[in-house]
């Protein structure tokens, strides 16, 4: 009896946890789409209509395609029923291949006496995060703060610096990623009043 | 002849018998709930948004679940809880949006969160405490018992914290203001002068007419926080409300005496 209960005891005291099984998985990204926002309501919306100067936004899609998954077996001599408590980790871990390394909007029309046709206007948009906005570096610089268990990602970025004037206006984002390669995307011809 | 004078000598012992009033032993230890109305002769008028966030208004009822005392001779010590209940929740958040809509409405859309509901599911507060405690003087005459009482104590204020997220219309502009107290209830030193009037029915029951008034004054402070979602710079607030408040119940209820 007491050799029975020693064993139980010893049981419960080294058994492992029932934790979920670890799946990694690794993505890369697999290209890039760009949307006009109109932010002139409540919350923004995808528009080609004409938007307001002060209310336009660029909405980034990142598309993203699995390369592997992998799901951890453990093998264990002690039945994990009998553990006494469990501190598991997380049960997916998602990796991504590459990194952004730079985020970069061009004017494709002219957009005022400083900006001409072509010139980088990044520093004009801001991205919306947790109610702050924030510059588009430091976005880039906290890549995390993009990756979701999706496979697209999305950022929204305004615009805070209008153009001079009224007009027509497109925009050209330039993603580089670590393994050289670059994601172009440009968005469709807008009026912005 | 006889009859009527045996009739007119028993006539005083038949009168002692059936009306004489009955003597209780005085009034010693007794627990006496009641219930009734209670309204607030100041009303409390917020200035400011952030006022709407203190929960000052009465619903006109309370209930007294505790009220206990003990006398020796005819002075006595007494102490009681009582519970009024604040304003409707949803009455107060829509009161609150109106005010913020009045304020920045023309300017922004406005998405309010705040403490008072979370969900608009909550149609009643938990209702604020009020208790005190102090000495107390009876006259018991025949059935009729009458205390006074002057004591002091605490009346309890419920405050809330709101958050407003407010969105420029046609602009990418983005602002949050942030109302808070330091305290989610504010305690109020009280000072309460109240009378029972009580009617005897038996040894154990009597019934009884309260009537109670409290004096506090309120000191809340509000911090309003206005951060900008552009610049991320903040602007602090602070607004003070003091105020007097005079809270007077007529309350029925029925007084259980233990010994």
């Amino acid at each position: 009896m007491i050799i029975f209960l020693s064993t139980v005891v010893m049981q419960m005291i080294i058994s492992c946890c029932d934790c979920p099984e670890l799946t990694k998985f690794q993505y890369k990204f697999e290209y890039a789409t760009v949307f006009n926002l109109d932010n002139s309501g409540a919350t923004s919306v995808i528009s080609e209509s004409p938007i307001s100067k002060n209310a336009y936004g660029i909405k980034l899609q990142l598309g993203l395609r699995q390369l592997s998954s992998q799901g951890r077996k453990h093998f264990s001599l002690f039945n994990q029923a009998y553990a006494m408590c469990c501190f598991c980790g997380p049960d997916t871990v998602i990796s991504l291949r590459d990194t952004i390394t730079s985020l970069k909007i061009t004017t494709i029309n002219s957009f005022d006496n400083n900006h001409p046709k072509g010139s980088d206007v990044t520093d004009l948009f801001r991205v919306l995060k947790y109610n702050t906005y924030i510059t588009i570096d430091s976005v880039i610089a906290q890549p995390a703060i993009y990756y979701k268990r999706t496979e697209t990602d999305f950022l929204e970025m305004y615009l805070f610096t209008p153009p001079s004037q009224p007009g027509e206006y497109s925009f050209q984002v330039d993603i580089a990623l670590s393994n050289n390669t670059h994601m172009l995307a440009s968005t469709k011809s807008i009026e912005l009043k | 002849m006889n009859k009527l004078l045996f009739a007119l000598l028993i006539l005083p012992a038949i009168q002692t018998t059936v009306f004489a009033q009955r003597e209780y032993k005085p009034i010693r230890f007794f627990y006496r709930p009641s219930i009734g109305t209670m309204f607030a002769t100041h009303s409390f008028s917020p200035e400011h948004i952030s006022g709407n966030l203190i929960d000052a208004k009465l619903q006109n009822i309370f209930f007294q679940p505790l009220g206990i005392g003990f006398f020796f001779r005819n002075i006595g010590l007494e102490g009681h809880l009582a519970l009024s209940p604040g304003q409707n929740p949803r009455k107060r958040q829509n009161q609150l949006a109106k005010d913020i809509n009045l304020k920045y409405g023309d300017q922004y859309y406005t998405t309010l969160s705040s403490s008072i509901t979370y969900d608009y599911s909550g149609d009643s507060s938990i209702p604020p405490p009020r208790g005190s405690i102090g000495p107390s003087y009876k006259i018991e005459k025949n059935k009729l018992v009458l205390i006074g009482r002057i004591m002091v104590g605490a009346v309890s204020i419920n405050t809330n914290w709101a958050r407003v997220r407010l969105k420029g219309k046609n602009t990418n502009e983005l602002m949050s203001i942030d109302w808070s107290t330091e305290y989610a209830n504010e305690d109020c030193f009280a000072v309460n002068p109240s009378f029972t009037f009580a009617y005897r029915i038996n040894r154990r029951i009597s019934f009884d007419l309260d009537l109670d008034s409290w004096f506090y004054k309120a000191d809340v402070s509000y911090k309003e926080t206005i951060a900008n979602a552009l610049s991320g710079s903040t602007i602090k607030t602070e607004y003070r409300y003091k105020y007097f408040m005079n809270d007077i119940s007529v309350g029925l209820g029925i007084m259980v005496v233990f010994k």
